[in-house]
Order: structure tokens, then C-alpha cells, then sequence
């Protein structure tokens, strides 16, 4: 069976790009555009590996929703999903003044990896490839 | 709509107390009083009055004390002073230390209702510029961020495209030409994206946010760290990266974020426009109290007819060695934004065909907070001293 990948990006675009760097390799791709359509999609896909944006429905819609996947406890309806690994992205840089990237894998930020966009597409794909090992 | 403005009364005198409530209270306004400044400090902190009327000689603590605390409290807070001895003198003196006007005892009710007015007018424009100073803040703060997404998305998402079509184990295979003209567009996509990523940060540099951070730190690790970080791209640029200082070197008294940026933004400069087997030298010394680091490059230098006209925003030195490289223009003017923002000063001297050693001047940990006590005394006084509505607006300019 091949990998199934959820992108969750409000961004068309970054949706297609991405879509088409895991097809070229056969994985197999599903995607959301919105942080609201995305829980929906890790319920009914069950995917291997979460990409995820931040600024989406709002400027947080991302954190939220992996706040909500990773501290999801035994009766919730996440519970089930709370351990897919998860590589976040986003077009933020200085603004926030908080280097995001160091704070992937705490509890403030409870993802995997962290990217900042543009994505190289090898960089992506080796990451990926090493979260689905 | 008129707003109900609120007037405190510091008097140690009773009768003076009184009469100006009564008066005052009669014209619309609320008062409240106070029989010394510990008290009437206490009672602005918790009213925020618009107007403070202040005896200049009580017992305890005197009116000129009043007068700097109660600036402390609200900096646009207008206060006149009443004064029993009629001096000039006394009255300068309480006008310097901010003091919107003065009344001398004895004084009727009309020249009380008067002054107030005028003070209270006063208080009015005072309140509009600081209310549109901070919409024009925040309107500042809304452009960044609308900036900062609308701009870099759709820029991010064209470099995404070029990045998959230039990966042919993705894409397929591209013709030698093709390819060339995609790495060329590629290459500009770069240059905008560097470009908005440069404006943004001369956007956000903010001399309170520098302040938030502003400790006292060693230069000497910055400025390894910067070089280090350098290293890669003297390497490939076939540059050698010298630091000299002294040991016993004072701290420095600044933030570390944005410095190290201009280190890295002067010194990354000097490798780009160096000569093959060139050097840059970065020594770290003292200079007339301050502390200075030079950058010294054996590059191309700079005209002198440019050498006024490098910190300036988008200026590029035009020549055949620059044209080939990739730059926005915008480096060094953040780098002299920074230095401002940290009341240091930065200066660059250049030989042509020999080099430019570019001179970064900054306070010592001691010493700099000393100064910048001293300088917001000055500006204080200054402010004291704007009693026409006029003046108002060159404050405004000088924010």
C-alpha cells in the first residue's frame, strides 16, 4: 500500500506544487483548505503524514489544529489520530520575532518538523521520507 | 459630544483649594484636591486627571517635583502652576520641567477660568495627536503583516513552480534552454523575494522594540558568530575572514538580534565586493568612550561622488564589478537604521581600488545608560517648552 499524505493549506497553489512533488514519487495525496476541512479529512482518510499551514481560516488555524490532534485524549474523537506525524509550514519569518523553527518537537509546538516556505522540493520529499519510516 | 475633563487642585492652602473647586466645578468640570504632592500624586494616578493645578511652594514635596512625577504618570498631562512669590525665575523654572503656564497668587476667578481654558484646550490637541499617533501605529503594524502575507505568498508560491519544473526527477526533462531561462527566472524571484523580505525589516525596526531587548553583551562572540556564519560564502568567494581584537574590551550595550544583523549585513558586503584572494578584517576597539568595529575590505572600493549616498535607501554604486551582483539596495540603510535606533553612529572611509573599512560606533554597557537618561531629560525639557499649539506638530514630525 502506498503512503497517504494530507496537505492542509488554505493556498491552492502550495497545495498543487506539493501534491505533484509526493505523486512524483507515488505517494498517494489528499488535501484540505482549511484547518476545519482538514480535521474533518484526518478522520475520514486516517493519513500516514499530516503538511499543515499556519495562517489559514485565521493566523493560528494551524497551531490550533495540532494543539488539537496532540492533546486529544482517550473518548475524543482525535484520539485515534493524535500520534500521525506532523511537518508544518508557513510563510512567516521575522515578524513574530519567534524562531518557530527550535521550538518544533516541544510542547509549544508539538510538530515533528518545521519548514518555512518556499519548500525545496528534495528537502521536503527527504523529510517526509524519513517521518514515514 | 463634549468630553467632561477632569481638574485636580494640589494647594496646601485651604482657601486657595476651595475657591478654584468652586469656581472650576461651576464651569462643568470635575475637581478633586489635594493638600500636598504625595497626596495629589496619589489621587492623579488614580483619577488621570486632564489638568493639574500645582502649588509651587507646600510642604513635603515641593511643586517642581509634582510637575516631573506627574509626567511620569501622563506624559500629556497639562499642568499650571500657581505660584505665590511671582518670580520669573521659579516660573521658567516649573515651565522647563513641563509646566503648560503659570498663575500667580493672588488671581481672580475670570483669570482662573481663563488659564484653565486655555490649559484645557491644550489637553484637547494633546489627546488628538497622541490618539492619531497611535491609529498611525497601528495602521503601520496592519500594513506590515497584510504586507508581509500578501506580498510573499503569491511570490512563494511562483519560486514553488520553478523549483518543481527545475527538479526533472519530478517534472521530466527540460531543453538546455529552457532550463537556463527557468534558472535565470528563478534567480529574480530570489532577488524580489530578498528584496520584500529587506523592506519588511526596515519596516519593523522600531527604536522602542530595540530598547525591549537593548542588555550589555560582548561584541567579540557576535562578531565570531557572524563570521562564522560567513564562512560558506568567503569560501566559495575564495575571501579569507580575519577577527582581531583586544582582550580587555568593555561590554557593549545594545540588542544582539538586530546588531548581529548589521555585522553580518557589512561583512557579507565586503566579501561580496572583494577582489579573488581578498581579506576582510574586522577588529573591535575603543574610540572616544565608545566602542568601535571596523570592517575593512581589500575590494573594489567606492567612488567618492557615491560615498555620501550608500546609506541611503535603494542607492546602488553602478559599475561594471557590481553589475553582476544581486543586491536590493536596502543593507546598508537598514544597517544605519539599526546603529541609529542604538545611538551609535556608523561611518566608512574607502580608497578606490584599495578597499573600504566600514566603522561601526557603539555605546559601552556603563556608559549608555547614563546617556540615554540624559538625552530623554533633554527631550523632556524641550517638550516643556512647546506652549503654542503649533509646536505640536514639529514634535509630531521628530516621532
Amino acid at each position: 500500500m502506498n503512503k497517504k499524505i494530507l496537505i492542509i493549506d488554505d493556498d491552492e497553489d502550495f497545495v498543487a506544487i506539493t501534491k505533484t512533488i509526493f505523486e512524483s514519487k507515488s505517494f498517494q495525496c489528499v488535501s484540505a483548505y482549511s484547518a476545519k476541512e482538514g480535521l474533518q479529512k484526518i478522520k475520514e482518510e486516517n493519513p500516514d503524514l499530516i503538511i499543515v499551514d499556519v495562517m489559514m481560516e485565521d493566523m493560528t488555524a494551524g497551531f490550533r489544529l495540532v494543539n488539537t490532534l496532540r492533546t486529544a485524549e482517550e473518548g475524543s474523537e482525535y484520539n485515534a489520530y493524535s500520534n500521525i506525524p506532523l511537518l508544518m509550514v508557513t510563510v512567516f519569518e521575522d515578524v513574530t520575532k519567534i524562531d518557530i523553527q527550535k521550538k518544533a518537537g516541544t510542547t509549544l509546538l508539538p510538530v515533528d518538523e518545521f519548514m518555512r516556505k518556499p519548500v525545496k522540493p528534495r528537502e521536503l520529499l527527504t523529510k517526509a521520507e524519513k517521518m514515514l519510516a | 459630544m463634549k468630553k467632561e475633563f477632569k481638574i485636580l487642585i494640589i494647594d496646601d492652602e485651604a482657601a486657595i483649594r476651595d475657591s478654584c473647586s468652586q469656581v472650576l466645578s461651576k464651569e462643568g468640570y470635575f475637581t478633586e484636591t489635594a493638600e500636598d504632592g504625595s497626596v495629589g500624586l496619589e489621587k492623579a494616578k488614580e483619577t488621570k486627571p486632564d489638568l493639574v493645578l500645582v502649588d509651587l511652594k507646600m510642604p513635603g514635596i515641593s511643586g517642581m517635583e509634582v510637575l516631573e512625577s506627574l509626567k511620569d504618570i501622563d506624559p500629556d498631562i497639562v499642568s499650571i502652576v500657581i505660584t505665590g512669590y511671582a518670580t520669573i525665575e521659579s516660573a521658567v523654572e516649573a515651565m522647563k520641567l513641563g509646566a503648560y503656564d503659570y498663575i500667580p497668587k493672588p488671581f481672580t476667578p475670570d483669570e482662573l477660568r481663563l488659564i484653565t481654558r486655555r490649559g484645557l484646550e491644550k489637553r484637547r490637541l494633546l489627546l488628538e495627536t497622541s490618539a492619531l499617533r497611535q491609529e498611525k501605529k497601528q495602521m503601520e503594524e496592519n500594513f506590515i503583516s497584510l504586507v508581509t502575507h500578501e506580498l510573499r505568498s503569491p511570490l512563494i508560491a511562483v519560486k514553488q513552480y520553478f523549483d518543481v519544473i527545475l527538479d526533472e526527477e519530478i517534472s521530466g526533462k527540460l531543453k538546455e534552454k529552457q532550463k537556463e531561462m527557468l534558472s535565470r527566472a528563478s534567480e529574480r524571484i530570489d532577488g524580489l523575494m530578498k528584496l520584500v523580505n529587506d523592506w519588511l525589516q526596515m519596516m519593523g525596526i522600531r527604536e522602542d522594540e530595540v530598547a525591549k531587548r537593548t542588555q550589555a553583551f560582548d561584541l567579540k562572540p557576535l562578531l565570531k558568530e557572524a563570521i562564522e556564519l560567513l564562512k560558506p560564502l568567503a569560501d566559495k568567494s575564495d575571501v579569507a575572514l580575519q577577527l582581531k581584537s583586544l582582550d580587555d574590551i568593555p561590554r557593549a550595550y545594545g540588542d544582539k538580534i538586530t546588531l548581529k544583523h548589521v555585522f553580518m549585513n557589512i561583512i557579507s558586503n565586503g566579501i561580496k565586493y572583494n577582489r579573488k584572494e581578498g581579506k576582510v578584517t574586522v577588529s573591535l576597539r575603543e574610540e572616544g568612550g565608545l566602542l568601535a568595529v571596523d570592517i575593512a575590505d581589500t575590494g573594489m572600493g567606492i567612488p567618492e561622488e557615491s560615498l555620501p549616498l550608500i546609506f541611503d535607501q535603494f542607492y546602488r554604486v553602478r559599475g561594471k564589478g557590481t553589475r553582476k551582483l544581486i543586491g536590493t539596495g536596502l543593507g546598508l540603510s537598514i544597517a544605519r537604521k539599526i546603529v541609529e535606533a542604538h545611538k551609535g553612529q556608523i561611518k566608512v572611509h574607502s580608497t578606490l581600488g584599495k578597499g573600504s573599512t566600514f566603522t561601526v560606533l557603539l555605546p559601552k554597557a556603563q556608559q549608555s545608560r547614563k546617556q540615554n537618561k540624559s538625552a530623554k531629560k533633554v527631550h523632556k525639557k524641550g517638550a516643556g517648552l512647546n506652549f503654542n499649539p503649533t509646536s505640536i506638530k514639529g514634535g509630531q514630525r521628530n516621532e
